[in-house]
């Protein structure tokens, strides 16, 4: 019997299957290699030990995760009642408000954060003064687009019948809102938080140009590592942010399971 | 069943934007009944329904609860509960807790004793004499107790026939468990008033005839008021103590079943419901009526040479053999309905439908007997045109009395077009409008008439012409024998021959039936 290499449509996965490979799975195998080794390659708990051992480290994760929990409140609650307007016809006609609210996604972020920087320093108020206060401005304004797109996706989905239903067995307006529209955009909510929290998280353009670097953090540490040639150290800070995304994922899913999973238009 | 009226409706209007949707609306609904809307799309019955739950407020014109104005209380503080078009029901809640939203939110007078806090308590305090300390009987407002909302919700279920499926999710229920939940859900408040919007329009038509039994069961055992909306005219005649027909925002008549049955007001009530003939006729004597050419005995009053609208049930006409003294006509088709059979008669160009329980041959001829109490004479209405035994032909022209017009399809359902076979299409489905039964309705001023005969396929005699104060009003008849009424600003002469013509965007059709049966098998 003769075979011959046909084509299969399956075949047409092979460049990403290359890319995954190369770019994602190497990568992390990379990092959970130099995480549990020393310098000279051995294997060691080093990295682990002095990570857990240097309060100033746990310190600046802790921080880091305060700062993205904050960020991603800041932006649900100025995004919620924003896209709630936004999804009613009246306030926008042909989706033209919407687009002025996504259109600074367009802009590389890091030019984005450089004119924040400016406005904010022109306003009086700079890295200089109040780097806590500026850094919090630079993430809110960066991730508010990724909040408001989901969020008005959930929208736009509202059951007014529901509404109108709760509304008829007794609900005043703010019960209405508690116990039917809050629940009906909860899917929603999770994935503008999913947007917000997993990148904030990580970044240190935003805190780095925003504070004037006063503020460290955990994105910023690692970048910091790898810049000295710490690579153990840097790999298992990694490996932490890794661990602490997965989970911030699984609870996320988690919440979501339940409902359809309802994610923003275009993710 | 009382005689104090529960709702009270005093000269509602409702407009949106610039459309009249509900036109001076007076409507008194009495305690315990079963009213039921009824009427076309869009005539106004779910805006009306509307009002009365809160959801919109009328634009002038009063809303009474017994004797309170309610007008401007919103939705959430009238004891009225509401059945949902598609129930509307709360995907993120389980059955029970969907059942005992209402419930939850509810807070009830409770009688509790409370200290009173004054020197004489703390007197008695000290010396530990507990059982005399000063008390008072307030009424507090708390939310009904868990086990209450238990026996209610479990009752309500109950009711509807749905008790073991208090956990199940809204998703894994079928339409019609979804719809039992949806009433469940208002009837649990033991509201004062239940409104029901088309809540049997999306079940299939088993499952509806069930439900329509059920509904009334449930009403002769709840004692509360019902007010339902339907277009579905069986539904309405088969549940209803009372029937109030609207059609474009006006109320046409209201009645019995059996009234609105056997004695409608004017041609359009006639025309929907039931199945029915209509004609222009004229009085041509006391209690002598004349239409379809021959001169019928009839029992009605009406002025002599007064034009009127008669109607005539296909079940109160008989077939005879053919004789002379009677009216004379040919079975043109004929249709096995189980109980009965349907002809179709051809008196000269005019279709009669009859319904006859024998079986009698086609095109046979025949001779028709009406009794002298079954010609319902309507006095006629000269406020629009309205032609109910039109018909589409093949090349998409309404027929009225063999008179050829161009019309727009378009308007049976919102969102349509015609393709380039003529079929109608509505969301990439194909219907046949060939041969579809319609009513046709021209307003009076939109029916232009020309000298010029060769303006027109169709061509009439003016009848009479009446000056109306600032215009004349013209009567024509046409070369099919119907006759057309319109507003003009020119006298014509009686006898002069005139060409008709109606824009097709001026005649507004309604479907006798639903669009699907039309539906084209690709």
């Amino acid at each position: 019997m003769k075979r011959t290499l046909r084509f299969q449509r399956k075949y047409l996965c092979i460049p990403y299957v290359i890319f995954l490979i190369l770019f994602i799975i190497i990568p992390i195998l990379l990092i959970i290699f130099y995480a549990f080794t020393n310098k000279q390659g051995f294997f060691s708990f080093d990295a682990m030990i002095d990570f857990f051992s240097t309060p100033t480290k746990i310190s600046i994760l802790l921080n880091s995760l305060f700062i993205a929990v904050q960020t991603t409140i800041l932006c649900l609650v100025i995004g919620y009642p924003v896209a709630y307007f936004l999804a009613n016809k009246k306030y926008n006609k042909n989706g033209v408000l919407i687009t002025l609210f996504i259109m600074p996604m367009w802009i590389n972020f890091v030019l984005r954060t450089g004119a924040t920087r400016d406005l904010l320093t022109w306003l009086g108020v700079n890295g200089g003064n109040a780097p806590y206060f500026a850094t919090l401005v630079g993430m809110v304004y960066n991730y508010l687009p990724f909040t408001i797109l989901p969020l008005y996706t959930a929208m736009l989905k509202l059951d007014k019948s529901q509404i109108e239903a709760a509304s008829d067995l007794g609900a005043r307006p703010v019960q209405v809102f508690t116990r039917n529209i809050l629940p009906q955009s909860l899917p929603g909510i999770i994935s503008a938080a999913t947007m917000v929290f997993m990148p904030t998280i990580s970044s240190y353009v935003i805190s780095d140009t925003m504070s004037e670097g006063k503020i460290t953090l955990f994105g910023s540490s690692i970048y910091i590592s790898f810049s000295n040639n710490q690579w153990n150290t840097g790999s298992f800070l990694a490996l932490i942010m890794l661990i602490i995304i997965f989970i911030s994922m699984l609870v996320t899913h988690k919440f979501s399971n339940e409902e359809d999973t309802v994610r923003g238009g275009t993710w | 069943m009382d005689n104090t009226c529960i709702i009270t409706l005093q000269d509602v209007n409702k407009k949106f934007g610039d459309a009249l949707i509900v036109d001076n609306l007076n409507l008194f609904i009495k305690k315990g009944e079963f009213v039921t809307f009824l009427g076309p799309s869009g005539c106004g019955k779910t805006t009306t329904l509307r009002m009365i739950s809160g959801f919109e407020m009328p634009t002038s014109g009063k809303v009474f609860l017994y004797d309170k104005d309610i007008t401007k209380i919103p939705p959430y503080k009238r004891p009225i509960n509401t059945v949902f078009q598609r129930y509307a029901l709360f995907p993120h809640l389980d059955v029970y807790n969907n059942v005992a939203f209402g419930l939850k939110l509810k807070k009830v007078p409770v009688e509790c004793t409370k200290f009173i806090y004054n020197k004489e308590f703390f007197k008695k305090l000290f010396k530990f004499d507990f059982k005399n300390l000063p008390r008072e009987k307030v009424t507090k407002y708390k939310h009904v107790s868990a086990d209450v909302i238990d026996k209610k919700v479990a009752r309500a279920l109950k009711i509807v026939d749905l008790e073991d499926l208090e956990d199940r999710s809204i998703e894994t229920l079928s339409g019609g468990q979804q719809q039992r939940v949806a009433i469940a859900r208002a009837i649990v408040n033991e509201p004062e008033i239940l409104l029901l919007d088309e809540p049997l329009g999306a079940l299939d038509l088993k499952m509806r005839k069930e439900m329509q039994l059920e509904l009334k069961e449930m009403h002769r055992k709840l004692g509360i008021t019902f007010i339902y909306v339907t277009h579905d005219q069986e539904e309405a005649l088969t549940m209803s103590d009372t029937i109030v027909v609207i059609k474009d925002g006006v109320v046409q008549q209201v009645g019995t079943p059996t009234q609105i049955y056997n004695e409608p007001k004017n041609a359009f009530v006639a025309d929907f419901i039931g199945e029915s003939n209509i004609y222009s006729a004229t009085m041509i004597d006391k209690k002598k009526v004349r239409f379809l050419g021959w001169t019928w005995d009839c029992v009605d009053d009406f002025d002599v040479n007064e034009n009127v609208d008669v109607v005539i049930r296909p079940e109160d006409i008989q077939l005879l053999g053919p004789r002379n003294t009677n009216l004379l006509g040919v079975i043109k088709s004929k249709i096995f309905k189980g109980v009965h059979y349907e002809y179709i008669v051809l008196v000269g160009k005019t279709e009669i439908q009859v319904r006859d329980t024998r079986d009698l041959k086609l095109d046979s001829h025949v001779s028709i007997k009406i009794e002298p109490q079954n010609i319902q004479i309507m006095k006629k209405e000269y406020n629009i045109n309205a032609f109910y035994n039109a018909y589409i032909n093949d090349k998409n022209k309404v027929v009225i009395s063999g008179d050829e017009f161009d019309c727009d399809l378009t308007q049976l359902s919102p969102g349509s077009k015609v393709d380039e076979e003529g079929f109608l299409v509505v969301n990439k489905l194909r219907y046949n409008l060939a041969d579809a039964n319609v009513a046709a309705e021209i307003a009076l001023s939109d029916i232009e008439i020309s000298d010029d005969i060769s303006l027109s396929g169709v061509k009439g005699v003016v009848i009479n012409s009446i000056w109306k104060g600032d215009h004349y009003q013209v009567l024509l008849r046409s070369s099919g024998e119907e006759d057309y009424v319109l507003d003009t600003q020119y006298n014509w002469n009686v006898n002069d021959i005139v060409s008709i013509i109606i824009p097709k965007e001026k005649i507004k059709l309604r479907l006798k039936g639903d669009l699907s049966k039309y539906e084209e098998n690709a």
